[in-house]
């Protein structure tokens, strides 16, 4: 990319003092990268030449590189996530079932994010309320408070942050725990063992995170309610009896229920995604670290995705 | 009997196989020597069917078995152990578990006998009383050796051994060495061993082929390999000196008793 001329700074020639740009003058030469050539930039700063390269090969067409490579690696990843659903699916149904080992995952993937997960759903009902109040009470609707927040975390906050919490904490554990698996040849010795290890190391934790993140949602949705309504009646002063009749009135079990099912295929997001990654770590330490990363950027912006896709399918008109 | 049939692997642009033949023959000790980053793990990988070949066969007992997967596989994996340079211990589990394991998956016997025989596997690598201990609070050659039992325990005709003494001290090595052909008298199994210690090599095999620039050079029992005028093949063989002048006594009828490294 472009070279600083940092010696020159120091050492340029005194040239003349800058002076405020008049209406005329012309505006200062962008480098244009070209071909085959250095494009070069000399600018006065207090009395010295300050000089700037760009070689050409490192700029445009670094870039263009770049958004190559990375499209490539999104489609190989989007590949591989789509063989190991397809896997996946295969291995499902097969005997034996490890209840054990999805017993084991349910811990990991559920019930040690539950804490984090109530965490955040009873500070976003809460901030909602706050933030709902705020805006309502500019034109007296105050008591609407209550089914905004209702609404809010029902149908769209209370999966999506769920989703992204258990990403951070279940997701990452998923991604580093394969990947080194992997990386230490332990997925090979399951493999020679006659173990397969879509169906031993896979499926217990697709399935655990599609089970349990419903059930989280459920807590979260539960909490963060209770956090809305707790800022409105108690802090905010709404008419607590006004704030359940609006709540109630205006929300339906449906709300509810599509934010379950968005949650489950966040569930389903995630844990396919991390185990992709995870799975096919390579390249020991750093491997696994930039598998976990992968896998928790690529889970996040995917249920977002998902989350967009899923709400105009299931509340849509 | 393992045959493998113009077998070429690349990974990305680096060639590693290169139209490879090489056969091994039931019941008997075969060595992959060759210097390091040959392809000799490689190799190894594509008979267990880890790795696939670009091109090329692998057939056992003459059945073409290179592109079998998953549930068509599985009986074929039964008959194979492989033995992982890194010992590869399942480091969540401890050491019963890890060789366990095998048995519990594949059902090979009653959950009552499985103490038993794990107790005896690990009386065989002389590592009693073990049971207990992570992967992670074993030394290297003590993993080492529970990654053998770990493959022993499940009783396979053919054992693969991936570089099973690299980074072991001289002592720790010749131990490693006798626990391997100890275990194949014990199991009348074929073993196949990758390595580029000659010396262990010389002891140890009936046939030794030796790996050079993606395919192998020369295939021979011991003493005709040293009498191979192959230039690679010599120099490698006394890089350290003439091991053909001395060769080493076979190692054979190994029973137990030999010193444990605690």
């Amino acid at each position: 990319m472009g070279v600083w001329g940092g010696d020159d700074i120091l050492r340029g020639p005194p040239c003349a003092p800058s002076r405020p740009a008049r209406r005329a003058d012309p505006p200062p030469p962008i480098p244009v990268p070209t071909r085959g050539g250095w494009a070069r930039l000399s600018l006065c700063h207090r009395g010295l030449t300050v000089r700037a390269e760009f070689a050409p090969e490192g700029y445009a067409i670094v870039i263009v590189e770049q958004i190559g490579r990375l499209s490539l690696g999104m489609l190989e990843a989007a590949g591989e996530m789509g063989v190991l659903l397809f896997d996946l699916t295969r291995w499902l149904p097969r005997r034996p079932w490890r209840f054990r080992s999805l017993l084991r995952q349910i811990e990991v993937v559920g019930v040690n994010s539950t804490f984090v997960v109530l965490l955040t759903g009873l500070f976003t009902g809460m901030v909602l309320a706050l933030q709902s109040y705020n805006g309502f009470a500019r034109f007296g609707a105050e008591s609407l408070v209550g089914t905004v927040v209702a609404l809010s975390v029902l149908r769209e906050l209370g999966p999506v942050l769920a989703g992204l919490m258990v990403t951070a904490r279940a997701g990452s554990l998923m991604a580093a725990e394969l990947g080194t698996m992997r990386v230490t040849e332990q997925i090979d010795a399951l493999y020679t063992m006659a173990v397969n290890p879509t169906h031993y190391l896979l499926v217990p934790r697709v399935v655990a995170a599609v089970i349990t993140l419903p059930m989280l949602v459920i807590l979260s949705d539960f909490i963060g309610i209770l956090g809305g309504y707790l800022v409105a009646v108690k802090l905010l002063g709404i008419n607590s009896t006004l704030y359940i009749n609006k709540t109630i009135q205006f929300v339906e079990f449906s709300d509810m229920a599509n934010g379950l099912i968005k949650s489950a295929v966040f569930g389903l997001v995630l844990s396919v995604v991390s185990c992709s990654f995870g799975f096919r770590a390579k390249g020991g330490a750093a491997g696994v670290g930039r598998a976990t990363t992968q896998a928790v950027v690529y889970s996040s912006v995917l249920i977002l995705v998902a989350d967009y896709i899923l709400t105009s399918l299931l509340f849509g008109r | 009997m393992i045959r493998l049939e113009k077998i070429s692997k690349a990974f990305g642009s680096t060639v590693v196989l290169r139209e490879l033949d090489l056969t091994i023959e039931r019941g008997k000790t075969t060595v992959i020597l060759g210097p390091s980053g040959t392809g000799k793990s490689v190799l190894l990988k594509h008979i267990i069917g880890l790795l696939q070949p670009d091109a090329g066969r692998v057939y056992l007992d003459g059945e073409d078995i290179t592109n079998l997967r998953g549930r068509a596989r599985e009986p074929l994996m039964h008959r194979f152990g492989f033995v992982f340079q890194h010992s590869a211990l399942f480091d969540s589990m401890n050491v019963f578990d890890n060789l366990a394991f095998g048995l519990r998956e594949n059902h090979l016997c009653a959950t009552a006998e499985i103490p038993a025989r794990v107790a005896r596997e690990l009386q065989r690598v002389e590592l009693s009383g073990i049971e207990e201990k992570m992967p992670a609070e074993l030394s290297g050659g003590m993993q080492k050796r529970v990654g053998l039992a770990r493959a022993t325990i499940l009783e396979p005709e053919i054992i693969l051994y991936d570089e099973p003494t690299t980074g072991l001290d001289p002592q720790t090595t010749v131990h490693i060495n006798r626990l391997i052909v100890r275990a194949k008298e014990a199991l009348g199994s074929t073993v196949v061993i990758v390595t580029h210690d000659v010396q262990s090599a010389m002891e140890m095999a009936d046939t030794i082929a030796f790996l050079a620039d993606g395919g192998i050079v020369a295939a021979a029992s011991p003493a005709a390999l040293c009498g191979n005028p192959e230039p690679r093949l010599q120099a490698f063989l006394n890089a350290r000196g003439d091991v053909c002048a001395h060769l080493p006594h076979k190692l054979e009828h190994v029973g137990p008793g030999a010193p444990a490294d605690r």
